[in-house]
């Protein structure tokens, strides 16, 4: 009897008292510089890592620049303002985090110049700037220019998700607008697709 | 050794407390309005409250804090609860346990086992979280909550599916047949008479899972702040949903018009949302079979079954009488947008399988780890047997509980009406037949929410917060 009756209460008290906290297992992780746009960075299925912004801005700037849609401005290199990237995803984040990266890479190219004091009231990408070219311009002083933009370009951010089974798949849509503000049509029309599938084993609920 | 197995089981016994019990102290606070002291006695939960019952905590703190007028402490508390929630299920919809979590919910009460939130749970908690978001200016995030809200409706019914499928899968490998025992219409069946009930509080025109209040929620959103042909269609596209349950409301009628032509109201729109009363309760309703702790014979003390039965609450402001200058006397009233009786109930109802077979799956695993015991000492004499035979029959009885967690700040209606901004920028509510009133200034903006909470008919009304869903 001994034997089985400490058996039976070892049982139980295992199962009474083993409700702990989960605690990560094994060493913690080493910490380690990785480049931009690596694909050693974190894949995160739920929202958009940094080598996805780096990989999709590479991708559009590529297409826009190869479509030939900037050489259409008269006065080269084009004026180019950047406008609003709406983000239509689950994750708040700043669209610069796309943009930065594309502006630079426009730059570089030779192809445009970007302006950062066009824009609505409260959109302006460098306010003081702005308001000193208004003081220096009120003033007569001809050094300022005020070239419009020739182009702008917006977009938006789209996630979608589907399910099958034990596999997520989200679908990040990056969509941008090259618009020709004379005739207020769109000259270029820009889609990176960035798709993350991953798998969860279900052991219950 | 009977003095050291009457000791362990006093010592074990004395640590089994409920939810109820835990925190019976902030339901009392929370129910007669001292929402100081319920925050931090939901703060003292978080921390000093149990591990697996976390996320809930946050979210009783989330609502707290925004009824009090905190709008970051809520977006903080909402933020833990998402992440608690996250740590679960993250994208996938599927949340990996651990084999001895289930087997402790089985062996032991089904509030052992962590709370990872009902689907209404997830669906207000972003609801929540983007009023907050817009409170504090943050249209960003709020916007970010409002995807996550459409989401988690979509994602309702999969999640649904997913446990209903694991929940029959376990039942067949008890060889359980659950559809047959619920398919018995005998009036004097208890579990039929109930589920009747339950089923009573759900209108017929209410799609499964969904919350009209934050549907329309965030439709205004987007009808009103929204700049691109695609927003007025996602407000069209919701606002559709929303006439079809309510095809006579004409307020939602006008804001479905609007979205249709991708037009703004002319007029300058007052909406106000009126949460009021206090969500249905979860009650345990036992089935004891007869026992005979003592009986050294009895190889099986105890048997029994524990599940959870709604209770409604019904002391609660039924509405909302709206004045204003403009109006020279009249006041408006509100209509109801979301019952969440309704929703909690018709969730209720859909996990009423699931929720049945783990309680009896629960009591043949108890039964059977009586009979080991009991059996084990089959040999030793008659006090021996009776002791044990009692102790692990008293034992089996008080882990025997039903889970009655729930999200109990939640309101049992949301209520919203839709006016024309007054040229004062000013109103006053009361509630209707109550002396319980309070003046709401409104912001410059051409289009304004106001958000009032009401908890019963004997606590002040509170505006939880005037933020503007236009950007100019």
């Amino acid at each position: 009897m001994k034997p089985n009756f400490v058996l039976f209460f070892s049982i139980l008290t295992f199962f009474l008292f083993s409700c702990n906290e989960r605690r990560p297992v094994g060493r913690a992780a080493d910490a380690k510089y990785l480049e931009d746009g690596s694909k050693q960075g974190l894949v995160s299925l739920n929202k958009i890592n940094a080598q996805d912004f780096t990989r999709a801005a590479n991708q559009l700037v590529e297409d826009l620049l190869s479509s030939g849609s900037l050489s259409q401005a008269p006065n080269q290199p084009a004026i180019l303002h950047v406008g609003e990237i709406s983000n239509d995803t689950q994750t708040y984040f700043d669209t610069d985090l796309l943009l930065q990266g594309m502006k630079r890479d426009l730059l570089a190219s030779k192809k445009v110049r970007i302006s950062t004091t066009a824009g609505l009231k409260g959109k302006i990408t460098d306010s003081y700037a702005d308001g000193v070219r208004k003081e220096l311009g009120a003033s007569g002083d001809h050094q300022i220019s005020q070239p419009r933009p020739f182009f702008s370009l917006s977009g938006k951010i789209i996630e979608e998700t589907s399910r099958v089974e034990k596999i997520t798949q989200k679908d990040f849509y990056f969509l941008l607008t090259l618009t020709e503000l004379n005739g207020g049509t769109g000259v270029w029309f820009g889609r990176e697709l960035i798709t993350k599938q991953g798998r969860r084993g279900a052991i219950g609920f | 050794m009977q003095k050291i197995f009457i000791f362990c089981f006093f010592f074990i016994t004395g640590c089994f407390s409920s939810h109820y019990e835990r925190t019976e102290n902030f339901s009392f606070l929370w129910k007669i309005g001292d929402l100081e002291r319920a925050g931090e006695e939901a703060s003292r939960l978080s921390r000093e409250g149990p591990k697996r019952d976390r996320l809930l905590y946050h979210l009783e703190g989330g609502t707290i804090a925004r009824m009090d007028g905190h709008a970051e402490g809520s977006v903080s508390e909402l933020n833990q609860a998402a992440t608690e929630y996250d740590r679960w299920f993250g994208p996938h919809l599927r949340t990996e346990t651990r084999v001895t979590e289930e087997l402790v919910s089985t062996l032991g009460s089904a509030e052992w086992k962590p709370y990872k939130s009902r689907i209404y749970d997830r669906v207000m908690m972003r609801f929540y979280q983007a009023h907050n978001h817009l409170l504090l200016g943050n249209h960003g995030h709020a916007r970010a909550e409002f995807f996550k809200t459409r989401q988690a409706i979509e994602d309702s019914k999969d999640l649904w599916a997913f446990e209903l499928d694991h929940a029959r899968e376990e039942a067949k490998k008890q060889n359980l047949d659950l559809v047959k025992s619920l398919e018995n219409e005998d009036p004097k069946n208890p579990l039929f008479l109930e589920r009747k009930k339950i089923q009573s509080l759900v209108p017929q025109n209410l799609p499964s899972f969904v919350n009209p209040a934050a549907i329309y929620f965030e439709a205004l959103y987007f009808l009103h702040s929204g700049k691109h042909r695609e927003d007025f269609a996602k407000a069209e596209y919701s606002l559709r949903q929303l006439h079809a349950i309510y095809p006579n409301n004409s307020w939602i009628l006008e804001d479905y018009n609007l979205a249709q032509r991708g037009t703004h109201s002319k007029q300058p729109i007052t909406y106000i949302f009126f949460e009021t009363g206090r969500a249905p309760v979860r009650l345990e309703r036992r089935f004891d079979l007869p026992i005979f702790f003592f009986s050294a014979q009895s190889r099986i003390p105890y048997l029994g079954v524990a599940f959870p039965i709604l209770q409604t609450n019904d002391q609660y402001l039924s509405d909302l009488e709206i004045f204003t200058s403009d109006a020279k006397g009249e006041t408006k009233g509100t209509a109801l947008l979301a019952d969440m009786d309704a929703i909690v109930a018709q969730e209720f109802d859909q996990y009423y399988d699931i929720e049945l077979t783990r309680a009896i799956s629960g009591a043949i695993a108890k039964g059977g780890l009586q009979y080991m015991a009991t059996n084990s000492v089959r040999a030793e004499n008659d006090l021996s047997q009776a002791v044990v035979g009692a102790g692990v029959g008293l034992l089996s009885q008080l882990t025997t509980r039903a889970d009655l967690r729930s999200w109990s700040t939640l309101p049992k209606q949301i209520r919203f009406c839709k006016i024309e901004t007054p040229q004062d920028q000013k109103l006053t509510l009361r509630g209707r037949g109550t002396k319980l009133s309070t003046e709401v200034m409104l912001t410059k903006h051409h289009i304004n929410l106001i958000w009032v909470r009401s908890i019963s008919n004997f606590t002040p009304l509170r505006v939880v917060g005037v933020c503007p869903l236009s950007n100019w």
